[in-house]
């Protein structure tokens, strides 16, 4: 059971011990994570559950296929830390994992 | 019951009521009024109405979202009344519609819409400026259509001649008036791009067309076809819905003066007054086909069955959004159902959202606390999108000077 911490859009940090095989985005909305929405249920169409992963563990995360790259060159805070939240398929391995949802828009 | 209906043998008579979704009963007092009352009357979760040929209406707002999610149930190559149409997303389920997301996604990104903010804000302003001098407007026309229809024309570089007509088309498929197939309807509109579609493949410009005639689907270059079906799509999904939004929310601040100069005095709650109208006023019941035999809530869908899930039903559950009817600019948001959910969500939402805000932004900056003129001329469509037909506001006309 991994526990990934999260920095909110608000500024709050949130220590969610998640459970193996669920995905980020949906953990998050389940601890009402500020910013992360998940408009369109994690299937690669909104967006919405953006989060800047912290530098250290960019390369650990299996890396982002070209459909999630091609939604997050779109947004407007992307960068090279930038992953789509609900993309994440969580495991022990992930344990400690802990990134930034990107400021209001 | 109709006479020469034959209900079909997995219906229960017990599940059927008399509901068209172009013309529901009571629609003068509202849309949104008119599911909620068919709600109300019924407590199953699944109804049947033997209008327009015979479907499902999914009756209860917490089903809304795994309707619209489960395509591998229900295809959303559908329509009400039946019959088949091509557009590309919107009926095409995944993984076919998949690659043509990506595309459409791409051209509607949040950086995409950040680039033309100060654009949608210079037109807004032209349009309010020249309404601020009268004393009121039939705000549908004079605005709501306008602006989103300008916009649009302008970044497909279509002549801004042809908008009207445009949106005739637009509403003829998501609230018909005749019988013709919807595959009939998109031909026409589709006919009538293909010199700017051929135009611009040959000298492509910035504009959306050429942006869309010259993308990549799954890695090689989208043809005629592909590009014709998605531009009528965005005809149709792009004229209409913006204009139906911002009528609903001034038909709304027309009604509650308090709400108004809340937000004329605090223009930084403009953002979440936007996500809160988005959610009191969903327009979309979309219509799926069944493809699976599918037991639930004690009935058995058929195959080609057609069902509607109204968005309408999801946004105003109490069980959902308490008190769902009210506006409450301090609620905790939660995701709506307005945009959709699942592989057909809405990928203009971005532009929806920018829109909406400047609008409100620049329209209470410059006008004094407007009404409703007339609540006996104020009229309603219903639809697979629904929309105002008619809203008469007024103000306080500013001295001469």
């Amino acid at each position: 059971m991994p526990t990934i911490v999260i920095r909110d859009a608000a500024g709050a940090v949130h220590r969610i011990d998640a459970s193996n095989g669920s995905n980020l985005m949906v953990e998050a909305r389940a601890h009402s994570v500020a910013g992360i929405i998940g408009e369109c249920g994690g299937c690669l169409n909104c967006g919405s559950c953006h989060i800047h992963v912290d530098p250290e563990w960019i390369d650990r995360l299996p890396p982002a296929s070209d459909d999630e790259w091609s939604l997050i060159e779109g947004l407007l805070e992307c960068s090279a830390e930038s992953r789509l939240a609900c993309q994440l398929e969580l495991d022990d391995a992930m344990d400690g994992l802990s990134c930034t949802v990107p400021g209001p828009a | 019951m109709t006479q020469g209906y034959i209900l079909p043998p997995n219906v229960p008579a017990s599940r059927v009521v008399d509901f068209d979704i172009y013309n529901p009963p009571e629609l003068e007092k509202g849309v949104h009024e008119a599911w909620l009352t068919l709600h109300r009357a019924n407590d199953a979760n699944l109804l049947w109405t033997f209008r327009n040929g015979g479907h499902w209406i999914v009756n209860k707002g917490t089903l809304v979202p795994e309707f619209y999610v489960n395509y591998e149930s229900f295809s959303s190559n559908a329509n009400v009344p039946r019959g088949r149409s091509n557009a590309i997303p919107a009926s095409m389920d995944p993984p076919e519609v998949l690659p043509y997301r990506k595309v459409i996604n791409s051209l509607l990104s949040p950086k995409v819409i950040k680039a033309m903010e100060d654009n949608i804000r210079a037109r807004t302003i032209a349009l309010t400026e020249q309404l601020a001098r009268r004393d009121g407007c039939e705000f549908v026309a004079d605005f709501a259509l306008k602006l989103p229809l300008e916009l649009f024309m302008e970044w497909a570089a279509l002549p801004l001649a042809d908008m009207h007509w445009l949106r005739r088309y637009a509403e003829e498929m998501m609230r018909p008036t005749t019988d013709e197939e919807p595959i009939a309807k998109q031909e026409a509109l589709a006919s009538y791009l293909d010199p700017f579609l051929n135009e611009r493949r040959a000298r492509p410009g910035d504009d959306l067309l050429s942006q869309l005639v010259c993308s990549l689907v799954d890695g090689r270059p989208m043809t005629h076809d592909e590009a014709r079906r998605i531009a009528s799509q965005f005809i149709v999904a792009g004229l209409d819905t913006v204009a139906a939004m911002l009528s609903f929310i001034f038909l709304h601040l027309g009604r509650d003066q308090r709400l108004q100069s809340r937000l004329r005095h605090s223009p930084e709650e403009i953002p979440g007054a936007v996500e809160e109208f988005l959610r009191r006023f969903p327009l979309v019941s979309r219509p799926r086909e069944v493809t699976t035999m599918f037991e639930f809530d004690g009935v058995t869908l058929a195959v080609g069955d057609i069902i509607i899930i109204p968005t309408a039903l999801h946004s105003l559950d109490d069980s959902i959004f308490p008190d769902a009817q009210k506006i409450d600019l301090d609620r905790t948001q939660q995701v709506s159902a307005t945009f959709g959910f699942g592989p057909h969500r809405c990928p203009g939402s971005t532009l929806a959202r920018t829109e909406l805000r400047i609008v409100l932004e620049e329209w209470l900056k410059r006008f004094p606390e407007f009404e409703i003129a007339d609540e006996s001329q104020v009229e309603f469509r219903a639809g697979i999108v629904a929309a105002m037909a008619r809203l008469p506001l007024r103000w306080a006309a500013r001295p001469a000077n």
